[in-house]
């Protein structure tokens, strides 16, 4: 799981060009979005894409789970882990 | 449109991709080889936030600083509306070519470089880094693009705008490949902005006219032509054909 977590942190990193970040920066349990690391509606788009490419996850855009699974890295490792677990 | 119109540039700022000092500039209108300070190859953009400026192409930074330049330091926390004219030729065709590689790979596309590579984008974040609420415009308009800008800014300016000043930045890339090279010539200008006042303020005066003129076809260097206009004192006549369309600039004391 830590391992998955720090694999997503540099996703986020590299996939939405946070030049001035390292993985060591975001913390897990943190907000992505708004506050915390200040993430926007953009930024979902385009992580939502990372997503389905690497991992093969497909999400609804606009949807109150696909909001749950943004809240932080944790929950992210979570979808990602239960997602590999299903298929 | 043949009758000739005035208007004033009280200032500019120019980047090209190694230089964007006014020795430079001078040096480079003289026909010279510009010997630039050795740091101004990196553009920084302080003014702009980490997580906005991430969002700019090397592009849209240039068009940035040149426009951060003519604002300098501002004296009020909460400056006067200020109308800004974002004016290329081409945009951010880099963004274009691989959005539409993507495309024909049948690759999606990434929804930030779709974002990010509509003409008004640049503009966009520009008025969310400033803070600014004025008039912005897009303008893409052909080889002859920076003369319907300046005619653009001329028009706010009769018309009455919230500031007696209109900010007008040209900015254009080298085209990437699969565009023809060729069609690169001539173009050292990345970034040109200008404060564009009207006729009689303190700065260079500028006379314009506009034709019809069919067989014309673009000049490529119109915006490298349109600064040696400001520089050279001695050399104050510029005449930009364009698809049918021929202007005249003359400059006066």
């Amino acid at each position: 799981m830590t391992e998955l977590k720090k694999q997503l942190k540099q996703l986020i990193i590299d996939t939405l060009d946070l030049e001035d970040i390292s993985a060591e920066d975001i913390d897990s349990a943190e907000p992505l979005f708004v506050d915390g690391l200040g993430l926007d509606s953009i930024d979902a788009l385009e992580l939502g894409l990372a997503l389905q490419k690497r991992y093969g996850i497909k999400l609804e855009a606009d949807s109150e789970e696909t909001r749950r699974h943004f809240a932080s890295i944790d929950a992210l490792a979570e979808l990602v882990a239960n997602h590999a677990a299903s298929v | 449109m043949s009758a000739l119109h005035q208007l004033t540039i009280a200032q500019w700022a120019a980047r090209a991709s190694e230089w964007n000092d006014v020795a430079s500039w001078q040096a480079w209108a003289r026909g010279e080889t510009p010997q630039p300070p050795a740091d101004s190859e990196t553009i920084q953009l302080p003014q702009v936030p980490a997580m906005l400026r991430r969002r700019l192409s090397p592009l849209g930074r240039a068009a940035l600083w040149a426009l951060f330049e003519l604002r300098g330091q501002e004296s009020e926390s909460t400056p006067p509306p200020l109308a800004t004219i974002f004016c290329s030729r081409h945009g951010e065709v880099s963004r274009t070519v691989t959005l539409l590689d993507d495309l024909a790979t049948d690759t999606a596309l990434s929804p930030t470089a779709f974002s990010l590579s509509v003409h008004n984008a640049i503009g966009g974040i520009y008025s969310m880094a400033a803070a600014e609420t004025g008039n912005i415009t897009a303008v893409s308009a052909g080889p002859d693009s920076l003369c319907h800008a300046l005619l653009e800014a001329w028009c706010l300016l009769q018309d009455g705008t919230d500031d007696d000043r209109v900010l007008c930045v040209v900015y254009d890339d080298a085209l990437p490949p699969p565009y023809p090279q060729e069609a690169n010539a001539g173009a050292t200008v990345q970034a040109l902005a200008l404060e564009v006042r009207k006729a009689g303020q303190q700065g260079t005066q500028l006379r314009f006219s506009l034709e019809s003129n069919p067989g014309d076809v673009g000049s490529t260097s119109v915006n490298d032509d349109f600064l040696r206009l400001l520089l050279n004192p001695d050399h104050r006549d510029l005449t930009v054909s364009a698809d049918q369309r021929r202007w005249h600039w003359s400059g006066t004391v």
